[in-house]
């Protein structure tokens, strides 16, 4: 634990995050150094295009990987006359508003015309995501940030706004993005009594810094064994 | 006006690899159907594609053998549409960046060598096969996953006849390497072409044409003179060539539209995502480089100067790498080229396809056999063509036919003027009008001989005696 050097992003605390949760995190954080690690202050400027990032590199791999439940030879199939109309009904009927959603924009981002404009700018942008960390980890070893910058919405809350949806996401897909290791543990609640989230990253391949740190953590604290009232 | 055309051609190759490209499974042409198939190349969620080395090993050597460059670091990508045969609704297929490039072939036509550049070669996977029956279609996905290679030739063609040769060049090429069976049957050697016209002498290249689907080098050719054809008469009508994708159909020898330009596909190429870019390291090519075959063309030339054939002879024998060897095989045993040349084309080549010599019944070591008989004078070139007959119904040895049937060769002089002499009392009437001039008969007398001899007599001695006895008499 003291041989570990920890480097929190500034840049992951961010406008418009619910206040408890930053007090949370930051209180998880404070532990951490407790505990006796090393934490620094570093900066991970491309993150605040990682969503919109994040938001084509995937929803073109789901186009693409979903085109597979055609209803030839796997899963559900709609009865139907002809070959079109099989495809049609089978995909109307077989996936759900969101799956639509994101199948939609990433055919759009990979149609002959506006490739260059999204994907492509997406893949650069994610070259830069993932430049971010490896210039961060030369730093550090690990990293800690906010899982999410508020608390879980309810169910269906935010499927009419899904520009607000998506920015949940801020935190955890450059992870993704960069294709690095990480894990998140609970380290408290909100005032609503909604538990909190604590995001541990690590460079590629050094899963087991990782492990050690929450391991480490958990033994220390308690949230782990506390349940929100439901 | 006079035109001519721009061809250029896309050959698709199955390697002939004993599995996929991207799974375990089997190859084999004649399986029953969905037999040859596992949760990879049906598209199962969940499944990841692993390349298959010699598949890429396979693809360099013909990027070697055509004189391409190879490209260290290429990239799969996902090319996109909905068909049933196509499992993932995607295939993986070299995109932007390929495996190799600017490579050339050069073909023989009518004694001249002409230069046709290859624009690329690049790897994919082959898609199922669909059937259509008469209320319902089937899919076998046996043939998804076959590991394919796409050879793009630069618009070089300027005829059919050019196109064919190309064709021909580039199938003995993957047969001498012996990475894909070139059977256009059963598809495993599969050809688009790129057709237009334009005025001769202008620079700038017509609107072309795609036409898909021909399955034979002569069908080629065909759909190459027809298109000709139908596109200078729209040019010649005023009317401009459109650019579209066009059917072969070769029970009516037509093409015919399939789909325009605007209704192409947008395939949506991205980088496959399932796979790292193709990293082939400069010591594996000089590895595999080292491991290239002699071929047709290199062989030939060898020939010409090695065996004193004729350019015409030895472009024959090389068309097909086992029939330049059984043709090695039998001057070896036999160390006369001209005559093994001869019995080979003539013969051989008569009863077998240049591809079937290999499993004739007939070795290369019974053949040569045959013919050192024939130079030691054991037997007469006539008898040998007897000999050569019952090899082909019984693959015996040459001597055991000839010892069986008591074949041998007379050439006792006191027996063959015994016959010639006794052919010249019998054919008195002749005798006497060949002196009389007419010096043909001469070839009638030998006739007799032989027929005598029941074929084994020597003809030369025949020649001699008879000469000498005439002459006397």
């Amino acid at each position: 634990m003291k041989k570990l050097c920890i480097g929190v992003p500034r840049d992951y605390f961010v406008e418009g995050m619910q206040k408890d949760v930053e007090k949370v995190t930051r209180e998880a954080i404070g532990h951490i150094k407790k505990m006796g690690a090393k934490m620094i202050d570093i900066s991970l400027p491309h993150t605040e295009y990682a969503v919109p990032t994040y938001y084509l590199v995937a929803t073109a791999e789901a186009s693409s990987n979903l085109a597979r439940y055609d209803g030839v030879k796997y899963g559900y199939r709609a009865k139907a006359l002809t070959l079109q109309e099989m495809y049609r009904k089978t995909r109307g009927e077989g996936f759900g508003r969101e799956v639509k959603r994101r199948i939609m924009l990433g055919t759009f981002v990979l149609s002959s015309g506006y490739y260059d404009a999204y994907y492509k700018k997406a893949s650069q942008v994610r070259t830069l995501v993932k430049k971010d960390f490896e210039e961060a980890f030369r730093k550090c070893d690990l990293i800690v940030t906010p899982t999410s910058p508020t608390t879980a919405f309810k169910l269906g809350e935010k499927l009419n706004d899904p520009l607000q949806m998506y920015l949940s996401d801020i935190f955890t897909i450059s992870t993704n993005l960069a294709a690095l290791p990480g894990l998140v543990l609970p380290c408290g609640f909100d005032q609503k009594g909604l538990p909190v989230g604590l995001q541990i990253l690590g460079p590629h391949f050094k899963e087991e810094n990782i492990f050690h740190l929450a391991y480490a953590y958990e033994q220390s604290t308690e949230w782990h064994k506390r349940k929100p009232k439901l | 006006m006079n035109y001519e055309p721009v061809i250029g051609l896309e050959v698709h190759a199955q390697l002939k690899t004993q599995s996929k490209i991207f799974c375990g499974c089997s190859t084999k042409f004649d399986a029953k159907e969905n037999e040859l198939t596992c949760p990879v190349c049906t598209g199962m969620p969940g499944c990841l594609p692993v390349l298959n080395k010699r598949a890429v090993e396979f693809a360099i050597k013909m990027a070697l053998a055509t004189q391409c460059r190879i490209n260290e670091k290429s990239l799969f990508a996902r090319k996109h549409y909905f068909y049933p045969d196509l499992p993932k609704g995607y295939q993986i297929s070299h995109y932007d960046k390929h495996l190799a490039q600017k490579g050339h072939i050069e073909i023989s036509i009518g004694g001249q060598i002409k230069k046709i550049r290859l624009h690329r070669i690049h790897m994919e996977e082959d898609a199922g096969k669909n059937i259509h029956g008469t209320f319902s279609s089937y899919v076998n996905l046996n043939r998804a996953g076959i590991p394919l290679i796409e050879i793009v030739s630069e618009p070089d063609v300027r005829s059919s006849q050019e196109a064919g040769a190309y064709l021909r060049e580039i199938r003995s090429i993957l047969r001498y390497l012996e990475v894909c069976d070139g059977n256009m049957e059963e598809g495993s050697f599969r050809c688009d072409v790129n057709v237009s016209v334009r005025p001769v002498g202008q620079k700038e290249f017509g609107i072309r044409c795609e036409v898909k689907n021909i399955n034979s080098f002569r069908f080629v050719e065909k759909a190459i003179e027809y298109e000709m054809g139908r596109q200078i008469e729209v040019l010649e009508s005023g009317a401009k060539v459109i650019q579209e994708t066009r059917l072969w159909d070769s029970d009516q020898n037509k093409t015919f539209s399939m789909r325009s330009k605007e209704e192409a596909h947008d395939y949506r190429y991205f980088p496959e995502p399932d796979l790292h870019p193709l990293i082939v390291e400069p010591h594996w090519v000089e590895e595999i480089k080292r491991t290239l075959p002699e071929l047709s063309s290199e062989k030939k030339t060898r020939f010409i100067k090695m065996y004193q054939l004729s350019e015409y002879d030895a472009s024959l024998l090389t068309q097909e790498k086992s029939l330049a060897q059984y043709f090695e095989s039998v001057v070896e045993i036999c160390k006369e080229p001209k005559l093994a040349t001869n019995w080979i084309l003539s013969e051989l080549l008569r009863e077998f396809g240049p591809e079937q010599v290999e499993s004739s019944p007939i070795t290369p070591q019974h053949l040569g056999e045959l013919l050192v008989l024939i130079m030691k004078g054991t037997i007469s070139g006539k008898i040998a063509k007897h000999v050569f007959e019952k090899m082909l119904q019984t693959g015996q040895a040459p001597q055991a036919i000839v010892q069986k049937e008591g074949l041998v060769q007379v050439s006792d002089s006191t027996q063959i003027e015994a016959l010639v002499e006794e052919v010249l009392k019998e054919q008195k009437v002749f005798v006497d009008k060949y002196h009389a001039g007419q010096a043909k008969l001469f070839g009638f007398f030998v006739g007799e001989v032989m027929k005598k001899s029941h074929g084994k007599a020597n003809p030369a001695m025949v020649n001699e005696f008879l000469k000498k006895k005439l002459k006397g008499a």
